[in-house]
């Protein structure tokens, strides 16, 4: 048998690739890991971060493209002035204002994240884009026709060939360079960072909340994420419209059920309203549900079998310490805002 | 002169290399079939005595292949997927980055893509979710597609089978040996007919997630492969 097309095939691509690196210059970064931080769940070596990725999924993240009739990106559901969550909305709404069933929670510090969606549905961040795209009620969109379109934009086009050095928009292309948005939106320069870094000092009250957060919250929402990436049921009344069973979706275990992943707390004076169907509009209905009786159901978890004792002066200062965690640097950071790039390429096609 | 002459030499030795290897390139031919037929998409088989069976879609992942001689492993080809689609019958050809060694008598072979490459981010290729083989509402790829309609006295009945998943208890991967005669184009059959055999499919039409059922359909399907 004589197949030599396929051999002369894997040459020229090899010559292909050789001739790139001749022209494509992509400077490869590392992602800066804050002092004391564990380290990130990504793994990075295969989707190295360079600042040409960075910037297309940057544009890909705030453009409308990506929904079916252009009038939804990911932006519309993840703002960045509020820690990247829906602004003001309990559950978020998408394409032809459909109404979804879970509150759109913050993104930040995903590189440390090792599942995700509420019930942990995604297990990599590249596959996450996928869900929002295809689904009816978010963007609608199918992949295969995104990529026509992506592929008829000079902007995208252009963007790929400086990211990847290759002509075509490639659905690897476009996912693994949301990734790399995703993963440069780190959250690490609040107050209380500044304080771990001695560089500030907690006011007496933030103190006080800081000594109750470790005694009453730390074991779920525990630093310095704020969140030990597990599945837990908080003792939230399941609500009869929705139903939601949580992480049982995933595995089917009646043991799931009722657990969401725990939420990183950082930023979370502006990431109202609160939980995964946003039943809380603030913080003080939050720590009212803590220190009231829970919803005793199999998998509560036993931190909160029992009310947590919090008076009200308690919830002050909880609520004082909790403000220590809103980051400016990070919420109004230029790097992460609206591209200029999509406002000077327009139209697209 | 001389410098030139070399180069021509070595484009020349290096064509040569490259036509050798080509000559001995292990491959496997699938044949595809309904009992005694060939299976070809959107016709009619029958099923029984009264009732048939169309297929409108039919597409399954091939992994991990090794060649073995007994007991010893001869060749692998390692985080290789293979996308089988009734509707690009090139895909029947299973092609492979190794030589063909006269000597293997037994191939083994996962159906479905392994747990490590379930996770492991975006990819290109066979593992292109473009292909229509990966869930993006639950992470995870489909590792075999089967549908189409059942006929039952003459009314069309839809069925879906998209089985997958890759944790446990619903880990659908399956593993297979087959003793084989060697050969450069080894035939191997997939006949579909002893999985809808195995199935009741006025109970059972749609299967669209990692369960139970799904890790026991898959099994079934392990049956389709033979040397015919
Ligand atoms: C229609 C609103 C909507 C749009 C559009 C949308 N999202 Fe989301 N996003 C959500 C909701 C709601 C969730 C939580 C869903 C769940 O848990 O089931 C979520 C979850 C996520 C998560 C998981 C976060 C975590 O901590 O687990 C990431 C990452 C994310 N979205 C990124 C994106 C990207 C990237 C896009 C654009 C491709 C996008 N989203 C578009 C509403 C939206
Ligand atoms: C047993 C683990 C656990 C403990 C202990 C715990 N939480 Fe939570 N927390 C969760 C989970 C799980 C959720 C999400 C629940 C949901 O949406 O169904 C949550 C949600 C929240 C939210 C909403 C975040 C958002 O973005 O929607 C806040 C605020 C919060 N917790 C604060 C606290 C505080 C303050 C304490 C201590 C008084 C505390 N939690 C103790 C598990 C815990």
């Amino acid at each position: 048998m004589f197949y030599p097309e396929v051999k002369m095939k894997r040459l020229f691509l090899f010559l292909l690739i050789c001739s790139c690196f001749g022209f494509v210059t992509q400077s490869v970064f590392n992602l800066p890991i804050p002092n004391g931080w564990p380290k990130p769940a990504y793994n990075f070596k295969r989707n190295p971060l360079s600042p040409e990725a960075v910037l297309l999924g940057r544009a890909l993240f705030y453009d409308p493209i990506l929904s079916k009739n252009n009038t939804i990106s990911c932006a519309s559901c993840h703002s960045q002035y509020n820690g990247f969550t829906h602004a003001d909305h309990a559950i978020s709404h998408g394409i032809y204002d459909s109404i979804g069933t879970r509150n759109s929670p913050t993104l930040m510090n995903l590189a440390w994240h090792k599942s995700f969606m509420w019930d942990g549905a995604i297990n990599h961040l590249d596959m996450q884009a996928l869900a929002p795209i295809t689904h009816p009620k978010e963007m609608g969109e199918r992949l295969d026709s995104l990529l026509v379109k992506l592929n008829r934009s000079k902007l995208y086009k252009s963007l790929v060939a400086k990211a990847y050095g290759d002509s075509i928009v490639k659905s690897e292309f476009v996912l693994k360079s949301i990734s790399q948005f995703l993963l440069t939106l780190v959250s690490a320069n609040s107050k209380y960072d500044s304080v771990m870094r001695h560089e500030a000092d907690f006011t007496p009250q933030e103190k006080k909340g800081y000594v109750l957060f470790k005694n009453h919250c730390n074991g779920c929402h525990n630093e310095p994420l704020f969140t030990n990436l597990e599945f837990e049921n908080n003792g939230l009344c399941v609500d009869d419209n929705l139903r939601d069973l949580g992480r049982f979706v995933i595995t089917k275990n009646p043991l799931d059920s009722f657990k969401f992943k725990v939420p990183a707390l950082r930023n979370i004076e502006f990431s109202f309203p609160y939980m995964h169907d946003g039943r809380f509009k603030t913080i003080s209905a939050v720590l009212l549900h803590y220190s009231s009786p829970k919803c005793k159901t199999p998998s509560l978890s036993n931190l909160l079998k029992n009310p947590i004792k919090l008076s009200k002066a308690d919830r002050v200062d909880l609520t004082a310490f909790l403000l220590c965690l809103t980051d400016k640097a990070f919420l109004f950071n230029e790097n992460y805002s609206y591209p200029k790039i999509l406002l000077l390429n327009l139209p697209k096609d | 002169m001389m410098a030139k002459f070399f180069k021509y030499t070595l484009v020349l030795v290096l064509f040569f290399i490259i036509e050798k290897q080509d000559c001995t390139a292990q491959k496997i031919e699938l044949k595809m079939l309904m009992g005694e037929q060939v299976l070809y998409l959107d016709s009619n088989y029958k099923l029984g005595s009264a009732d048939s069976i169309q297929i409108t879609a039919l597409k399954f992942y091939i992994s991990d292949v090794e060649f073995w001689n007994n007991d010893s492993l001869l060749n692998t080809e390692k985080k290789s997927y293979h996308l089988i689609d009734i509707t690009n019958p090139e895909s029947f050809f299973l092609q492979f980055d190794l030589p063909f060694i006269n000597a293997y008598n037994q191939i083994k072979f996962k159906l479905g893509i392994d747990s490590a490459a379930h996770a492991a981010g975006a990819m290109s290729g066979a593992l292109d979710p473009l292909n229509g083989m990966y869930w993006t509402w639950q992470s995870g790829y489909i590792n075999s597609k089967i549908e189409g309609f059942y006929i039952e006295q003459g009314v069309k009945k839809v069925f879906q089978f998209h089985l997958g998943g890759y944790q446990n208890p619903f880990n659908a991967l399956q593993e297979l040996t087959l003793k084989v005669q060697s050969k450069a184009i080894l035939p191997i059959a997939f006949d579909l007919m002893p999985f809808f055999q195995l199935i009741d499919l006025k109970n059972r039409h749609h299967i669209m997630q990692p369960s139970s059922e799904a890790v026991l359909f898959s099994r079934n399907l392990k049956k389709c492969f033979t040397l015919k």
